[in-house]
């Protein structure tokens, strides 16, 4: 899977804000507010295709936690994500 | 059809304009720079764009000099960023010694409140720009400039003033005026600034939002129309030191 647009992420203040830019600022005409492991998981999948395993492992060896662990924070927040229609998988 | 091209002095970036319609000489007649330094960028549309803007807008009506404006200064708001500034859709005042931005949806009533502000304190208060000010940083510190585009009753003059306050006016039958966490109005915030669509300018806007939380007070002004409504906000914002 990877994110439906592509965007860039910055902080603003105390936020984490994703805006779409190219030709998906014209498709997405918004933001998405991130806090900081959701900014990592957002950043793989703005970069790249990525499995939900991937990403496990990718969070786990980040924030040094099992990939059961990791699933806790990783599994919701793609919810979060395909809710909004920004996934392709 | 002749293109004109003028060289102008906005937020202190020397622009090269060229223009197909007499319009955009006449709106920036009072910006034209004539010194002798190189420009720092050109603005050129195209008529496809100006056929585009049409389409967008849905009004065929409009001049195509009026189209041909509004493209040009979305598209010197597009390279903005690279030069640390950015399009605001915004009023902003000076007075004693402050800069304010008065934000609101379209329609709210910004102007109106500006207008009260400027019928109390009259030569106290300079409206720097009614309705779109180019906000550059330096040194971190936000600066809002008047420029030609103000809106349709041209309140704007050609200054600048260190934005010290963003108010968001929104309408209510008393008046009030409360200090705000920037963070809970990060979204009416982001809805008023131009947002090019290309990365890096993209980016650079939303690192000159952070300086511009970071450098100034936040204010919701639920407001009427009365003369009370610049009173309260003049007493509040400046009461608090």
């Amino acid at each position: 899977m990877r994110l439906k647009y592509q965007f860039v992420v910055r902080k603003v203040g105390a936020k984490i804000i994703a805006v779409a830019v190219g030709k998906d600022n014209e498709r997405f005409n918004g933001m998405v507010k991130l806090n900081t492991s959701g900014e990592f998981i957002f950043n793989i999948l703005n970069k790249s295709n990525a499995s939900e395993s991937q990403i496990a492992f990718a969070f786990s060896a980040q924030y040094g936690i099992t990939e059961e662990q990791a699933k806790v924070v990783v599994v919701p927040f793609l919810d979060y994500l395909r809710q909004r229609e920004l996934l392709v998988e | 059809m002749v293109v004109e091209m003028a060289r102008y002095l906005l937020a202190e970036l020397i622009i090269d304009i060229h223009n197909r319609y007499d319009f955009l000489e006449r709106q920036c007649a009072d910006y034209l720079y004539n010194g002798n330094a190189p420009e720092d960028f050109t603005v050129r549309v195209t008529d496809v764009e100006i056929q585009q803007e049409q389409t967008i807008t849905g009004n065929v009506d409009y001049d195509c000099g009026y189209l041909e404006s509004v493209c040009t200064y979305r598209k010197i708001g597009m390279k903005l960023p690279l030069y640390d500034a950015m399009l605001l859709h915004a009023a902003v005042i000076s007075c004693d010694g402050k800069g304010i931005a008065f934000l609101a949806r379209s329609g709210v009533g910004k102007t109106t409140h500006t207008l009260l502000w400027k019928r109390i304190f009259q030569e106290q208060l300079r409206i720097v720009n009614g309705d779109k000010p180019i906000v550059r940083f330096f040194d971190g510190a936000p600066y809002a400039y008047g420029t030609p585009w103000a809106g349709k009753e041209n309140l704007q003059c050609n200054e600048r003033v260190q934005l010290t306050d963003i108010c968001f006016i929104e309408r209510s039958l008393d008046n009030s005026v409360l200090r705000v966490d920037p963070m809970d109005y990060i979204d009416a915030l982001m809805q008023q600034v131009l947002l090019p669509s290309e990365m890096v300018p993209a980016e650079k806007t939303l690192e000159l939002l952070d300086k511009m939380v970071s450098n100034c007070k936040f204010w919701v002004i639920r407001c009427n129309v009365c003369d009370d409504a610049a009173m309260i906000a003049y007493n509040t914002i400046f009461g608090d030191g």
